[in-house]
């Protein structure tokens, strides 16, 4: 059994595995993230339309009555984080990605660590050469 | 079942390839191993060892990227394989890096000037890597609420509730999506796309999950699955084009009306000014990679005097490609001058150059082309006939022994054989004149002939 472990296919095995299971975990935190986001974004829009000056909230299993400003204020603040979250995600998952394709011997994904164009350029480009 | 699904396969093989077979078909890559030395037969490419190790590390140059402006020059006799190994550098390159192919003729156009089209062609074999990003909303529609007013008039109000196999939610709609999304009739049970950043929908088709099995459907219904992972997603698309592409639809109005009729025309210099300080900007932001291609001139002693000057200046430049050439000639004239020089090119150019010289192939590999051709040609030939043929070959040329191949498997087909045997040669060989008997022919029956005169039988090569 120590044998196996030291075996260069194993090790081989081990690094891969464990980075393809960690891209699947970000990816699932990442759709965890996107719900919850999209769970306070319903939220704040349904306070928008409240006239009341104070609102009860659920956070964990305790409900709490703040004025309801507050309440758009911790939702906001709560969209903001996820947001920043999801994009930490999305460069995490891309970098493992690109390991990944490395340790498998892939050819390199070229150009995805470039800047992105501007709208108005990209629009101008599928102007000219249809829609890509 | 087996029989059915022996006609399936054959319906495949018929449909996927239809593409003709051309000289060089047969060729897949350089046929180098990992570390650049050549294979003797590998990815149709045979002999020629010391070339191709030499173009192999002209390709790991050009992957690299980081030389430009170099010239190549392939020099050998006709029918050593200097198209064959440009041909294989092409394909060993890949889609992604361009790769431009020409024949030194080609700049002779009414159309643009010699220089003009040397431009372009130099500019097409430049790339340019950029990526677009946008932030899309996909997912299937489970219900779509529109309120009017009461009055008619007012602000619609409504509520788009979108899901994917993972998630659901309720999306609060303002005046101009209600509109696009009465424009694209979209009901509950689309899969549909928003663009974030313009708010353009886009009805991708109908879900699955709502496909009923109706007798009168409409044609163009079609269905997708419904979408997986997030409803909000980033889309990155990362596109090369070349630097003539760019030109081309900045050099028009409705550039991509010229792109496709094909007539360019001249561009003007302020145009090319623009677009390399466009791409210049992207570089510097971060935005655009260069990808220095290919452009590959074939008969490149058709070029004149000043095509070679203006080559000269042309590798100069930071943004040129890697300039392979080709000629089949020895010492001769510089066309557009009485000046001799080697391979008809200007000393001062080919001082520039890394020259690769091809040499005439053995009969062995001779042996192994043929073959290789006539497996690309889907031709059954016997061992015999290919020992005739190879021995026709290196007594005549390599390209009538290619041509043989063909017309040799049409004699045997009419006699039904099965595969091509030495008396089809022999016949192909008899109906057939290669050029060494052309000319004796012609040497013999010369008085026969009109207009024939004495010794005035010279061709002008340059």
């Amino acid at each position: 059994m120590q044998d196996v472990q030291n075996q260069k296919s194993f090790q081989y095995l081990y690094e891969v595995e464990t980075l393809a299971q960690d891209i699947l975990t970000d990816k699932e935190t990442k759709l965890d993230l996107s719900n919850s986001r999209n769970k306070f974004r319903e939220a704040f829009r349904a306070l928008q339309g409240v006239e009341d000056r104070r609102t009860w909230m659920q956070m964990g299993s305790v409900f709490v009555e703040r004025p309801t400003e507050e309440c758009k204020r911790i939702l906001l603040n709560e969209i903001a984080n996820a947001d920043k979250d999801i994009e930490g995600l999305d460069k995490s998952i891309k970098s493992k990605l690109h390991k990944l394709r490395d340790l498998e011997h892939e050819p390199r994904l070229e150009g995805f660590t470039l800047n992105p164009i501007s709208a108005a350029e990209a629009k101008a480009l599928h102007k000219a050469f249809g829609a890509v | 079942m087996a029989s059915a699904a022996a006609a399936k396969i054959a319906e495949v093989r018929e449909t996927t390839r239809v593409e003709r077979i051309g000289a060089h078909s047969h060729i897949r890559g350089l046929g180098l191993d990992e570390s650049l030395e050549a294979r003797h037969v590998s990815q149709g490419m045979v002999g020629q060892m010391s070339a191709r190790r030499a173009i192999g590390i002209v390709l790991k140059m050009v992957r690299d990227g980081r030389i430009a402006g170099r010239a190549v020059l392939l020099a050998g006799q006709p029918g050593t394989g200097k198209t064959a190994i440009a041909t294989a550098l092409a394909a060993a390159l890949g889609h992604d890096t361009p790769f431009t192919s020409m024949a030194g003729s080609e700049i002779y156009s009414l159309e643009m000037g010699k220089t003009e089209a040397l431009t372009q062609a130099i500019r097409k074999s430049i790339g340019v890597r950029i990526k677009e990003e946008s932030e899309i909303i996909e997912g299937e529609v489970v219900e779509v609420q529109i309120e009017r007013p009461a009055t008619g008039v007012g602000t619609k109000v409504g509520k788009l509730i979108l899901k994917t196999t993972e998630m659901e939610t309720v999306y609060d709609l303002g005046g101009k999506m209600i509109d696009s999304i009465l424009k694209e009739k979209v009901q509950s049970g689309d899969v549909i796309t928003i663009d974030k950043a313009t708010g353009k929908i886009t009805r991708l088709g109908r879900s699955f999950a709502r496909a009923r099995d109706y007798d009168a459907t409409g044609q163009q219904t079609r269905f997708v699955q419904c979408p997986e992972g997030e409803l909000q997603k980033r889309k990155e698309v990362v596109h090369t084009v070349t630097l003539h592409e760019i030109d081309v639809i900045n050099s028009r109005t409705h550039g991509f009306l010229a792109l496709f009729s094909g007539d360019t025309g001249e561009i003007k210099p302020e145009v090319r000014e623009q677009i390399n300080g466009k791409v210049a900007e992207w570089r510097e932001e971060g935005k655009a990679e260069m990808i220095p291609g290919v452009l590959f001139i074939d008969e490149v002693h058709m070029l004149d005097i000043e095509c070679f000057s203006f080559l000269n200046r042309a590798l100069e430049n930071e943004m040129a490609p890697i300039v392979i050439m080709a000629t089949n000639r020895g010492i001769t004239r510089i066309r557009g001058t009485n000046y001799k020089s080697p391979h008809g090119i200007p000393l001062d150019l080919l001082d520039r150059m890394i020259i690769v010289p091809t040499s005439p192939y053995e009969e062995k590999e001779l042996r192994e082309i043929l073959s290789i051709r006539c497996e690309e040609e889907d031709c059954q030939m016997s061992d015999n006939a290919l020992t005739v043929l190879t021995r026709i070959s290196k007594e005549t040329s390599l390209r009538y022994g290619m041509q043989l191949i063909m017309t040799s498997s049409l004699i045997a087909r009419k006699r039904k054989a099965a595969e091509v045997d030495v008396e089809d040669i022999k016949r192909a060989y008899q109906l057939f004149f290669d050029e060494g008997r052309s000319v004796q022919f012609l040497k013999e029956y010369q008085q026969e002939f009109m207009f024939n005169e004495e010794d005035a039988i010279e061709m002008d090569t340059s």
